[in-house]
């Protein structure tokens, strides 16, 4: 275990570098100049090469990018084209909100998703079980911004129960309670739709073991149709789905797009976006290694999880 | 075992929904105001923030010299940070003093020594800045704004409250009072006088402006989600009636919530903080909150492009002019909330020349045009789109069907924004759509000059444009200004270097609550938002 996960270490350096390489070719390719994006429409051609030469955009790709991988080895990721911040603080002032908003999804998603997953495939093509597929459906296909905007309506303008956006009152304090009233709306739209997805998951699962033979024999020994469900077919029924919980680390980190816009949710997603319509090249950068690491270690222990839950997977 | 979860399920869901209901909907005190823009700032620099959203943030913080409005088509100037100011006779000469209480955050006096520190800064070679144009007149600069080596500058200071500016060549003196009185924001250089000019750009005081010469005092930018100010007690011109001030950061779909919950008292207008199309009979219909349009100097054109020899018969450009039903777009598109003119000097301008008329929609003229220009009609254009902006996405459909109907076949390109910009850049592009927004001063040589902004997009080059445009920004008498633009107006109609498809209304909102808020003919130089008043709700 210890020499395989060694192995697997080592091999993620290479990787890391060759997603920078691309990435950062392709950043550079794609059309549009930073520099122009960046300036007010009046300032004059020379304001624009001060500020192309300021940015080391007159240099070839490849000394770009060598330049680049200089600084990131040190430990600097760069200034923001756009605000001159330093990359690192751009991305970590993101961070936590990105992970609050997409943690309480993902645990919301999978609360609501095991039980009810669960209990439509125990009582497959019963009411509840159609109730169930409808539901999750919906959630699958109804447009986060849509839920997002129906959300608001309901929630924030018609009952006044909760706020339009933001992640606390103007100028307060943050307090714990004025944190969760702001995370309800976002969180439960964001959750909608992993949910629904998850929900197929843990239905398609459950029905797989439920129909093997240790299923059929605790039956036969007598056990409580709950002991059986809950105790023998629950546990391996959701190996595949804690491996998709590793799996989801990266995303949970790139933040949730649409659902941060509609919410002025102050987001790694945002950022993205934001960086991507100026084509901030420092920040993207940025953003694109901190994903690819987190990918490299979400899948890393999406397998080492596969081989603790499950006892038939060893690594050598 | 499931239906207890079920039940844990639903409590605990029910339980986070109402937790603090008493959050939402408090009244809110006459001290505190919040104010609504679409995206976030991307810094704080009064020289060098890279969008009308910073500058949105800077200038609640930062004063200028002077402000201005129009009253009854003339330009009357109101003092700010400076309280009076001469022109000599020679319209050369511009005198200033500020006002004897102008002072820092900090509590130094503002003096003739920090104006001066801002113009060398923006005139360093060095820095990183987009007011260039602010001092590019002042003698020893160059086109660009930058000092011209070893030349002297016409910058002295008479007093630590006094100093003179002097242009290279006679400037028309309103000129002078919009690029360098209210274009420009004053930098303390008693924080800044130790910066090389090159580091400037990356200085931590651009993130965190605590020491300004506004109104209101920086506190904190919470990222993304809003700049909140408090009220500057010792400001020169009066303290502000509100205390606190929020600028928020709210997406276009979500403003009319906030206002019709009352969360939000005042939208910034303009480009940045507009009400939505679609949301626009609502927001009219809130009963605590008023809807003001009003003229604003943006519009929205179709630029061609000139290395393309089939464009460069006037005949074909004018053709389009007429094939294109801009009331259309003006009435339906714009549910009225737009003006037509055939050029870039905005209809509320005093410079406007109203004997110009826009080409009227007429789809046989149009056809008639093309043939007499020898048109081929099998001929496809690529018509570029940058998405985006929804009712210029919306426009392009209409454009589209349009030229069709006249006889010139079309294809939309749509892109993003940057991508867009770069193939018209690179002359990738048949026509385009694109946006500007001018100043008050007719001088739009920074568009249309040759090698400027526009014609660097449309790739053009017109000499008698060029030549008046150089006589305008040459000519101190207003009167003769007033006839070189005027027939400046007549060529770009004529010439059409690009179809004008509107100019849109800025669509704000008020609350009621809310006084002496100035949404003007140029809001922008009239700003004053020491002035506003919140009643309690």
């Amino acid at each position: 275990m210890q020499r395989y996960l060694a192995r697997r270490l080592l091999i993620t350096v290479p990787i890391l570098l060759g997603i920078t390489v691309l990435s950062y070719l392709i950043l550079s390719l794609t059309p549009g100049d930073p520099v122009q994006m960046l300036i007010d429409p009046n300032a004059t051609q020379a304001d624009l090469e001060i500020r192309r030469r300021e940015l080391g955009l007159n240099d070839p790709i490849a000394v770009r990018y060598v330049k680049w991988l200089g600084e990131v080895l040190r430990g600097n990721l760069g200034y923001s084209f756009s605000t001159g911040a330093p990359v690192a603080r751009r991305i970590g002032e993101r961070v936590l909100p990105t992970l609050t908003l997409t943690v309480t999804a993902l645990v919301l998603s999978y609360a609501v998703a095991v039980p009810v997953g669960m209990v439509a495939a125990t009582r497959r093509y019963t009411w509840v079980d159609y109730v169930a597929t409808f539901v999750a459906f919906l959630g699958i296909s109804l447009p986060t911004f849509f839920l997002g905007l129906a959300g608001i309506y309901i929630f924030a303008l018609r009952l006044r129960w909760l706020p339009v956006g933001g992640t606390q009152t103007l100028g307060g304090d943050g307090g714990l309670l004025d944190a969760l009233h702001h995370l309800v709306l976002p969180a439960t739209v964001l959750a909608a739709a992993g949910a629904g997805a998850l929900t197929r998951y843990v239905r398609s699962s459950m029905l797989e073991v439920l129909g093997q033979d240790y299923v059929r024999t605790a039956h036969a020994k007598g056990l409580a149709e709950r002991l059986v469900v809950r105790r023998h077919a629950l546990r391996n029924a959701l190996i595949p789905v804690v491996t998709l919980a590793g799996l989801q680390i990266p995303a949970l980190l790139a933040g949730a797009v649409i659902t941060e816009q509609v919410f002025e949710w102050p987001g790694m997603g945002r950022l993205t976006i934001e960086a991507i319509n100026q084509r901030d090249y420092p920040v993207l950068m940025g953003i694109t290694l901190i994903t690819a690491v987190f990918v490299a270690l979400g899948n890393l222990l999406a397998d080492i999880t596969y081989s603790v839950v499950d006892p038939r997977i060893r690594y050598d | 075992m499931s239906t207890r979860l079920r039940a844990v399920i639903a409590l605990a869901l029910a339980a986070a929904l109402l937790l603090p209901a008493t959050v939402a909907g408090q009244p809110r005190s006459s001290l505190v105001a919040v104010s609504g823009m679409w995206s976030p700032p991307n810094n704080f620099s009064p020289i060098n923030t890279d969008s009308a959203y910073g500058y949105y943030a800077v200038r609640f913080m930062f004063g200028s010299l002077l402000e201005s409005r129009l009253e009854n088509n003339q330009l009357k100037l109101y003092p700010m940070l400076a309280s009076r100011w001469s022109v000599a006779a020679d319209n050369q000469t511009y005198r200033f003093t500020l006002h004897p209480r102008a002072s820092w955050h900090d509590g130094r006096p503002v003096t003739a020594e920090d104006v001066e520190f801002t113009v060398m800064t923006i005139s360093d070679p060095r820095t990183q800045t987009n007011r260039g144009a602010s001092v590019a007149f002042i003698a020893g600069m160059d086109a660009t704004g930058k000092r011209a080596g070893g030349a002297q500058i016409g910058f002295r200071i008479l007093g630590p409250k006094e100093f003179e500016i002097r242009t290279a060549k006679p400037v028309d003196p309103n000129f002078v009072f919009e690029r360098f009185g209210y274009d420009m924001y004053i930098l303390p250089k008693h924080v800044l006088g130790g910066v090389a000019p090159d580091q400037l750009a990356r200085h931590p005081f651009f993130q965190n402006p605590t020491v300004g010469n506004g109104p209101f005092k920086f506190v904190q930018y919470k990222t993304d989600q809003y700049v909140e100010f408090v009220a500057n007690e010792s400001y020169h011109l009066g303290a502000p009636n509100i205390r606190r001030l929020f600028v928020r950061i709210i997406p276009p779909t979500t403003m009319m919530a906030q206002l019709e919950r009352r969360d939000l008292d005042v939208t910034a207008g303009g480009g940045i903080g507009s009400i939505l199309i679609d949301d626009w009979d609502r927001v009219k219909a809130i009963p605590h909150v008023q809807a003001v349009s009003y003229s604003a100097p943006g519009y929205q054109f179709m630029a061609f492009n000139f290395q393309r020899a089939y464009l460069q018969d006037k005949r074909v450009r004018r053709a389009m002019a007429h094939a294109i039903n801009r009331p259309l777009l003006v009435s339906q598109l714009l549910k009225g909330e737009g003006e037509l003119a055939e050029g870039p000097i905005p209809p509320n301008n005093p410079y406007f020349n109203r004997a110009v008329r826009p080409w009227a929609f007429d789809t046989a003229r149009a056809r008639a045009l093309l043939q007499e220009a020898g048109w081929d009609f099998t001929r496809t254009l690529i018509l570029r789109v940058p998405t985006g902006n929804i009712l210029r996405e919306r426009s392009a459909d209409v454009i589209r069907e349009n030229l069709i109907a006249a006889g010139v076949r079309v294809e939309i390109q749509k892109s993003d924004f940057p991508t867009h910009l770069a193939a018209l850049y690179a002359a990738n592009y048949d026509i385009g759509l694109v946006g500007w927004s001018g100043g008050v001063d007719p001088d739009v040589s920074s568009q249309f000059r040759t090698g400027a902004t526009y014609t660097r997009l449309i790739h053009m080059s017109n000499q008698q444009i060029d030549q008046l445009l150089d006589e305008g920004a040459a000519t101190a008498d207003q009167a003769r200004r007033r006839q070189i633009y005027n027939r400046f107006q007549e060529v770009f109609a004529d010439e059409l270097p690009y179809v004008v498809l509107y100019y849109e209304k800025s669509r704000a909102a008020v609350a009621r609550r809310m006084s002496d808020v100035n949404y003007g003919v140029q809001g922008f130089y009239w700003f004053q938002p020491f002035a506003w008043t919140a009643a309690l709700q």
